[in-house]
């Protein structure tokens, strides 16, 4: 991987900051030029604090994700600074990386089932994690899987602690699946769309163990999701992305009650809700643009209803509010020239 | 109140469930259920509620271990090809259902071919006339699917399954794979579709927004059994069961200032392989009485188009479900 740390505002001092992600911008080379997955993308979570990535298919929140936990493909050219409590993991070593993947920083996924080995106990692959990042006895690590299993809401520990994955339901998966996240005491938990696959009476218990975490143990949660019903339900600040770039980001309670990008506008606009309108749900119409080559201009022009001249060069990220920024023209002085 | 256009009485269906012994996965146990003409029915349920299988007898696709169906007063046999025909199906799944060689056309043509439909020129006519329902252009119908988008593709199966001019659609999770400003156009098609041409649709998903937006009225199912019917306003507005108190109670909204319900359902979902005895919410109630245990509460009438299954409410009319006046 090709790296290019680049010094933030704030390279000295982590600010009591779980993760700062500054400029951070991830390329790939293809036979019809750069392909821009990730450009520019800036934000930071506070220990404590859920933090949501959202945007639709291609919009680069797994990207972000792959970089914070330095898996991104070889081939991927990364820039920018990911400080994460405050040491740089842009240019970190392999080594360095796989030390905190599991231990300091870890990660839930959408499939239990493609995280946890068929042929384990669920117990043992635990333990196993404990194991790979401190010297301590079988009994030890055994004891704290016990543990983490119970505080997960795994009814008797004790008893299913030899079941292989397949004996459990996709909740308790998941809750296993978090328990291996927790077990070494993450300062930070990446969580992408750890409860799309899940009914929706077990998503709403594994939502809550979130937070109780969150609220017990102070992690700092990086949750990507494309469900905004979820965003509303946990996060406190969301971050918008679009077409691999941050449109707004915002305290969760301002993002629904004033989202200022037309891509989020349009994007609650969209969402079904009680009852049929005269005009149905709005759509956003035409595709994401092909990240392709030079997109020089606001990337969601093609499909704005207020595009003008201006959104031909790309607009800053403009405040309008308390922690509140907008990359639009029509915050930043207006769409015409 | 419109005419009953399928009349669902008694169905159930049970699958062996594979060495172990005469063990029975009870998929469907027992449902009656009306779709009337030109409504959408939203069947919603969480992971073996019965919902998918349900939909495929309705199909055909699924021969019932006992129960029947019957469409506009005529007794369903899945061999059938003028029923077969009459009912039409979209998954979720609509790339899958494509055939990636063919233009298309040929693919919305295909339904029309196999069933002799018109001549060779009306099919044509038809096939232009199904691309334009559907708000796909007459260009896209020289594309093969996967120079398609997911919603464009979607747009495609729903073409094929109106091709053969079906009485009802049944649409399992069609937008489930849809990122949602996608999934916001096929819905408005949906809607569209029962609004201009009268066409029935039994959408089954397990997204209860996607239920409160389009759905006419609403059956949740729990383990196999409806266990409320009613018009969606009404039951969202006040939900009868208390499982579909908790369902609704669960289910994230786009809306900060409403988080995490202090009372959360606990426990899991019960298998339909061994289903709990009596209620087979009993486990899971926070009201659950004696009863409940040993005793399975009848589908009743608990006010005005609204039928629930609990001990703990009263009827309004002992009859004999469902009450299709």
């Amino acid at each position: 991987m090709m790296t290019e740390p680049i010094p933030g505002p704030d390279a000295t001092a982590s600010g009591g900051l779980a993760l700062d992600v500054r400029g951070l911008s991830v390329a790939y080379a293809s036979a019809r030029g750069a392909v821009s997955a990730v450009d520019d993308v800036s934000f930071a979570v506070a220990s404590a604090e859920v933090v949501g990535l959202v945007g639709e298919s291609g919009c680069g929140k797994s990207t972000v994700a792959a970089s914070i936990l330095g898996l991104l493909p070889h081939r991927a050219q990364m820039r920018g600074s990911i400080r994460f409590d405050g040491e740089e993991l842009v240019g970190a070593d392999a080594e360095r990386m796989r030390h905190l993947r599991g231990n300091r920083i870890a990660t839930i996924v959408q499939d239990p089932t493609s995280s946890l080995d068929p042929t384990f106990s669920i117990g043992e692959q635990i333990a196993e994690t404990v194991r790979a990042h401190a010297t301590v006895s079988r009994a030890t690590a055994k004891q704290r899987a016990l543990d983490v299993l119970a505080e997960v809401g795994i009814p008797d520990p004790r008893s299913r602690y030899d079941d292989p994955p397949h004996r459990l339901s996709g909740g308790m998966r998941q809750r296993v699946v978090i328990a291996a996240a927790l077990v070494n005491d993450p300062t930070l938990i990446i969580a992408d769309e750890p409860t799309t696959a899940l009914d929706v009476t077990i998503q709403a218990q594994i939502l809550a163990l979130l937070l109780r975490l969150r609220d017990e143990r102070g992690t700092a949660i990086v949750l990507i999701t494309h469900d905004l019903g979820v965003v509303a339900t946990v996060c406190d600040r969301v971050v918008t992305m679009y077409a691999g770039q941050v449109a707004e980001q915002a305290p969760v309670l301002a993002m629904f009650a004033h989202p200022s990008h037309p891509y989020t506008t349009a994007l609650l606009d969209s969402m079904p809700s009680a009852g049929q309108r005269p005009g149905g749900l709005q759509v956003i119409a035409g595709t994401v643009p092909d990240l392709a080559g030079a997109l020089p201009g606001c990337r969601f022009a093609a499909r704005c209803a207020h595009r003008g001249p201006r959104c031909e060069a790309r607009p800053p990220l403009a405040t309008v509010g308390e922690g509140h920024d907008v990359a639009c023209w029509l915050v930043a002085g207006g769409v015409g020239l | 109140m419109n005419d009953v256009l399928i009349e669902v009485r008694g169905l159930t269906k049970q699958f062996r469930v594979p060495g172990r012994g005469r063990r029975r996965l009870h998929a469907v146990a027992d449902v009656d259920l009306d779709v009337r003409s030109g409504e959408i029915l939203g069947v919603v349920g969480e992971s073996g509620s019965g919902k998918t299988t349900l939909g495929r007898c309705l199909l055909g696709l699924t021969a019932p271990t006992s129960g029947t169906i019957s469409i506009g007063g005529q007794y369903f046999q899945p061999s059938d090809p003028v029923l077969r025909r009459a009912v039409q199906p979209v998954f979720q799944d609509s790339f899958g259902s494509l055939d990636p060689r063919w233009t298309v056309r040929r693919s919305v043509r295909e339904a029309l071919d196999a069933q002799g439909i018109g001549s060779p020129g009306e099919r044509d006519a038809r096939v232009t006339e199904l691309l334009e329902q559907v708000g796909l252009g007459a260009e896209l119908g020289e594309s093969r699917p996967s120079a398609l988008s997911g919603g464009q593709r979607q747009r495609v199966g729903i073409a094929a399954a109106l091709a053969p001019r079906p009485k009802l659609l049944v649409a399992d999770e069609p937008v489930s794979a849809l990122d949602v400003s996608v999934q916001a156009q096929i819905l408005n098609l949906f809607a569209a579709l029962r609004r201009d041409q009268g066409v029935t649709i039994v959408f089954i998903t397990h997204d209860l927004s996607v239920i409160e937006h389009l759905a006419d009225r609403v059956a949740v199912m729990y383990v196999g059994r409806i266990i409320e019917v009613g018009p969606t306003d009404a039951v969202f507005a006040a939900p009868a069961h208390p499982y579909t108190q908790a369902l609704l109670a669960a289910a994230p909204h786009p809306d900060p200032t409403r988080r995490i319900p202090p009372k959360l359902l606990t426990g899991e979902i019960p298998s339909p392989i061994d289903p709990p005895s009596g209620c087979a919410f009993h486990p899971r109630c926070a009201i659950a009485i004696d009863r409940c245990t040993t005793q399975r509460p009848a589908l009743l009438q608990i006010g005005p188009s609204r039928l629930a299954a609990c001990h703990l409410l009263t009827a309004v009319e002992h009859l004999p479900v469902p009450v299709t006046t």
